[in-house]
Order: structure tokens, then C-alpha cells, then sequence
């Protein structure tokens, strides 16, 4: 076909290649605009008082005599505020979940809005914002750490969960029910051994995100790993620092190796 | 298991002597597993080094939860600046991330050849599995402690934490393309360049959107806690609300944040709908 106005082919006529060129500026022209408005000093990476290969070099070699007797305890009590907080996070997922999950919940026009609005509140502040406000009002410790990881679980699991509880198969709820069953045993019969499966992967799985946030939770005050890397920071040790980093990233591997495996295992 | 007539399988095999031995060892099993389970919470509930004395009784401890309500909305017009500078952190911080994850794609993607191929795919996936294994608070301390404070550290913790995520992703897509495509391109006699340009970009680019848009939303959930550690966005001044035990201003912060968060959750999914589905379809 010989067109005269179109000479060459192309993918997108005139209007849609203007469209796409406009848009195009305007998201380079937003891009410059923040850089300028975030205040980017790329030549601070170049000059600053202590320039990055410095720093590295304030960190390396690791000093591992620190981590015998300074990091063992708090790394242990990181593993411990991820599982309680993880088992919280389960407990009380539960009647979230319940009211979460279109298809059994109890009142419908009301719980399920209840449900719902408490899994996306739970899940859009984030961990160390709630590690910050118990922190505030429980003191120091891996207390208020434990109950920010497991309230910040509650949406993740109760929106995971209450999705796999809407897409069970609702024919053998009603061979349960067929059979004259009373709802918590329509329940324990004909829900929840269609879901366990999930909910086991997918509780490990958060046990696993938990573990990260709970190695720096210390930051804000929540105790474990993050307090022992605040302490050397604000000490200047970096040796220790990179020394605490080194445990975490291990600690962090591990957990996704050990998660992997168990959830291919059951699920 | 083929279907047998339900009534006369329960009543026969519920007294064969197997089924029960099998149900005893299951329950058995699953009892001890149980019992595991609760010993490993009791003994990590009870070792749980909680201090007690330095909480408040109940009393304080309600007070103090009292006194974030009613959150101070009056305080929000001098907030705009921080909300705008969360949002334009979070997505320069994808916009870089994903600039600077170009080299560790190429080398983590199997399919892509370079020189000492080996070599470059264990750094790719060192890269990876340390940028995904840092949180951004830590990324984001290392920066401030290297560069000084300001949302440009904040950025750059942002970036180098999407690293990993992306360049997975993208290698992967790129590992998924369809070799009959790029095979398509190189017989009209295409050179590497133009392979590049028609056979391979064109396949992973609605992934290439997915993973902004979904980036973007976690770098913007990220962004709104990094100024704790004095790297920029609203969790600066969220910071020093709590620290100044201001806590009515706190949880207007708070509300903003939700805010915020919420509305960045309804646009990244209306957005990949759009987008990603629009040139699947293409």
C-alpha cells in the first residue's frame, strides 16, 4: 500500500508518539525537578568527610572477637521476638481473618469492612513506625519489638489468609453442612483443612520477613540485633558494625534457606 | 482414590484394625509436634528478657496510649513538604535502583553471554543476595553515616535495597523470553543492538512496569520510616514527635503516613491493571 503521508513505517501513528514524547518529558522533567528539590549532591559522595572508601575502610577488616560475647545474646533474643512476634501475628490473624474473608463472615454488611479495614491498618503503618510507638509506651526491649511485629503481621496473614479462604472450593462446605453440621464444625470440617496448607507456607514465610525486621528493630529502640548495630555506630566502632552486619546478613540467609526448605517440605 | 459407595466404605473401614493403627500414629505424630511447638514458646515466652521495671504500671501505660488521641490535624499544613519529599524519595529511588541494576541483570541472566561467564554470574547473584539481604534502615545508616544527612543518603539506601528484587525479577524475565522472537530478529540480519532493541526489550517490557509500579509502592512504604535514622521523608518528623513526647502530632503523622501508604496502594494497582495488562496486550 502506498501511503504518502506515511513514508516509513511506524509502531504508533502522530498523536500517539506526541502523547508518548510529552510523556516522556514530563517524567524526565519530574525526575530533574526532585533530584534538585531532594537536594542530590552527587559530588558529596566525592568530597565528604568521610568518603565512601574511607568508611569501607573504617569497617574492614570485621572485628571478630566482638561477636562471641556481644552478639550471640542479642542474636538470640532476634530470633526470639521473630517467632513470638510471628506467633502473635497467628493468634491474632485469626478472627481478622475470620471476619476478613467475604464467604464466612459472620455479619456480613459489617464484619467484613471491619476485617478489611484492619488488615490494610495493620499493614500500611509500617513495623518500625508501631516499633516506635510501643517503644514509646512499653519502654526499651524486645517487648514492644514482639508486638509491632506481630500487630504488622495481622496484614499480611489476614489478607493472605482471608484470599485463600475466598478461593476454597465451597462444595464440600456444603457436604459438611448437607450433613447437619453446626457452623464451628462446618468450620474445622470443611474449611480449614482446605487451607491449612497455605496458612502453614505462609506463616513460615512471614516467620522469615519477620526475622529481617526484627535483626533491626533494635534501631528504634525494640531490642536485638539493631541495638547492638545503633551502640557500635554511635561508638564509631565500625569494625564491630561491619562485625553485627556480618551476623545479620548470615542470620538472614539462613532464615530464607531454612524457610524455603520447610515450606517444601509441608506445603 | 476411586469413589466407592461412602456409607458402606466408613462403616467398613472404620473397625479395620490399619486404618485405626494409621490415625493413632497420625495423631500421635501430630501431638508431639504440638508439644514441640508450645515447649519452644513457652521456654522463648519465659527467657524473653522483658523490662518490666522499666515499664509503667498499667495506668501510665494506658495514659501514654491515651495521649496520642485526638491526633493534632492542625499541624498538617507544615507537613507538605515531608509528604512531598517521601514521595518524590521513593521514586527517584526506583527510578535509580533501576538504572543501576542494568550491569547486575546482565550479569545474573544465564541466557545473556559475557566473557568469564561463571565469574560475572556469582558477583550478579552475590549482588543480589546482599542488596536483599540488608534492610534499607541499615543501607540507609551506612549512607548517612558516609554521606551526612539529608534525603539524598535516604535515596541511595532506597536504590541500592531494589537492586536485588529488580535485577531477580528482571533476569528472570529476561531468562522466560522466547527464543523464536529473538531468532525472528537475527534472521533479517539484525546486529546485537538492533536483537536488543526489537527482540528482546519489546518481551520484558511490561515486566520491566510491574516491577516499577510495584517497587514504587515498596520504596514509598519504606521511605516514610528512613528518617529515623536522619535520612529524609516524614519518619524524621515522626521521630521527633515521638521524641519530644508530642504524641498528638505523632499520630497525625501517623495519619498522613496511612494516608499516604493507602492511597499509594489504589494507584499502583489501578496503574499495573492499566499498564501491564494494556501492553500484554499489545
Amino acid at each position: 500500500m502506498e501511503d504518502e503521508h506515511k513514508p516509513t513505517w511506524n509502531k504508533y501513528d502522530k498523536k500517539k508518539q506526541t502523547k508518548n514524547l510529552l510523556l516522556w518529558a514530563f517524567v524526565i522533567g519530574v525526575f530533574v525537578w526532585g533530584a534538585s528539590y531532594l537536594d542530590f549532591r552527587f559530588d558529596r559522595v566525592l568530597r565528604a568527610r568521610f568518603p565512601l572508601s574511607n568508611f569501607l575502610g573504617r569497617m574492614l577488616p570485621p572485628d571478630f572477637r566482638y561477636i562471641p560475647g556481644n552478639i550471640i545474646y542479642p542474636l538470640i533474643e532476634t530470633i526470639q521476638m521473630a517467632f513470638l512476634g510471628t506467633l502473635l501475628g497467628i493468634i491474632l490473624a485469626i478472627p481478622v481473618t475470620w471476619f476478613a474473608a467475604y464467604n464466612i463472615s459472620p455479619f456480613k454488611p459489617i464484619s467484613y469492612y471491619i476485617g478489611r479495614f484492619l488488615t490494610v491498618f495493620a499493614r500500611s503503618v509500617h513495623v518500625f513506625i508501631w516499633g516506635m510507638i510501643l517503644v514509646a509506651i512499653l519502654g526499651f526491649g524486645p517487648l514492644p519489638g514482639v508486638i509491632a511485629l506481630g500487630i504488622f503481621s495481622v496484614g499480611f496473614l489476614g489478607k493472605t489468609w482471608s484470599e485463600e479462604i475466598e478461593n476454597i472450593d465451597w462444595n464440600q462446605v456444603e457436604a459438611i453442612e448437607a450433613t447437619g453440621a453446626n457452623w464451628i464444625q462446618v468450620i474445622f470440617f470443611g474449611v480449614i483443612p482446605q487451607v491449612i496448607p497455605a496458612f502453614v507456607g505462609l506463616s513460615i514465610y512471614r516467620w522469615d520477613i519477620n526475622l529481617r525486621a526484627s535483626a533491626v528493630l533494635g534501631i528504634v529502640g525494640a531490642g536485638g540485633l539493631g541495638l547492638e548495630l545503633m551502640f557500635t555506630i554511635n561508638r564509631l566502632a565500625y569494625h564491630r558494625t561491619a562485625a553485627v552486619l556480618l551476623v545479620i546478613i548470615i542470620v538472614v540467609i539462613f532464615s530464607e534457606a531454612f524457610s524455603a526448605y520447610i515450606r517444601g517440605k509441608f506445603v | 482414590m476411586d469413589r466407592t459407595d461412602p456409607l458402606s466404605e466408613a462403616s467398613t473401614s472404620i473397625d479395620q484394625p490399619e486404618w485405626r493403627e494409621l490415625r493413632r500414629k497420625k495423631r500421635k505424630k501430630f501431638i508431639i509436634l504440638g508439644l514441640i511447638f508450645f515447649a519452644i514458646t513457652l521456654i522463648s515466652a519465659l527467657t524473653l528478657n522483658v523490662r518490666w521495671d522499666r515499664m509503667g504500671d498499667l495506668n501510665t501505660i494506658i495514659n501514654t496510649i491515651l495521649r496520642f488521641w485526638p491526633p493534632d490535624i492542625s499541624t498538617w499544613p507544615g507537613f507538605a513538604s515531608p509528604v512531598l519529599e517521601t514521595v518524590m524519595m521513593a521514586l527517584l529511588s526506583t527510578v535509580i535502583g533501576m538504572i543501576i541494576s542494568l550491569p547486575v541483570i546482565v550479569m545474573a541472566a544465564r541466557n545473556i553471554n559475557l566473557p568469564f561467564n561463571n565469574i560475572f554470574y556469582g558477583l550478579g547473584r552475590l549482588i543480589i543476595v546482599l542488596s536483599r539481604s540488608i534492610h534499607e534502615l541499615v543501607w540507609a545508616l551506612f549512607f548517612v553515616t558516609a554521606l551526612g544527612l539529608g534525603a539524598f543518603p535516604g535515596v541511595l539506601a532506597l536504590s541500592v535495597r531494589s537492586i536485588g528484587f529488580v535485577s531477580k525479577m528482571m533476569a528472570e524475565s529476561i531468562e522466560n523470553i522466547s527464543e523464536k522472537e529473538v531468532e525472528a530478529i537475527e534472521a533479517t540480519g539484525a546486529n546485537r543492538l538492533q536483537v536488543w532493541a526489537f527482540g528482546i526489550i519489546p518481551q520484558i517490557i511490561p515486566t520491566l512496569i510491574g516491577i516499577f509500579i510495584f517497587r514504587w509502592d515498596v520504596n514509598l512504604r519504606a521511605s516514610t520510616i528512613l528518617g529515623v535514622v536522619g535520612a529524609g521523608g516524614i519518619g524524621y518528623h515522626l521521630d521527633l514527635a515521638i521524641r519530644t513526647y508530642n504524641y498528638s502530632e505523632a499520630s497525625a503523622l501517623i495519619l498522613i503516613i496511612l494516608i499516604m501508604v493507602g492511597l499509594g496502594e489504589i494507584i499502583s494497582s489501578k496503574l499495573r491493571e492499566k499498564y501491564v495488562k494494556e501492553s500484554e496486550g499489545d
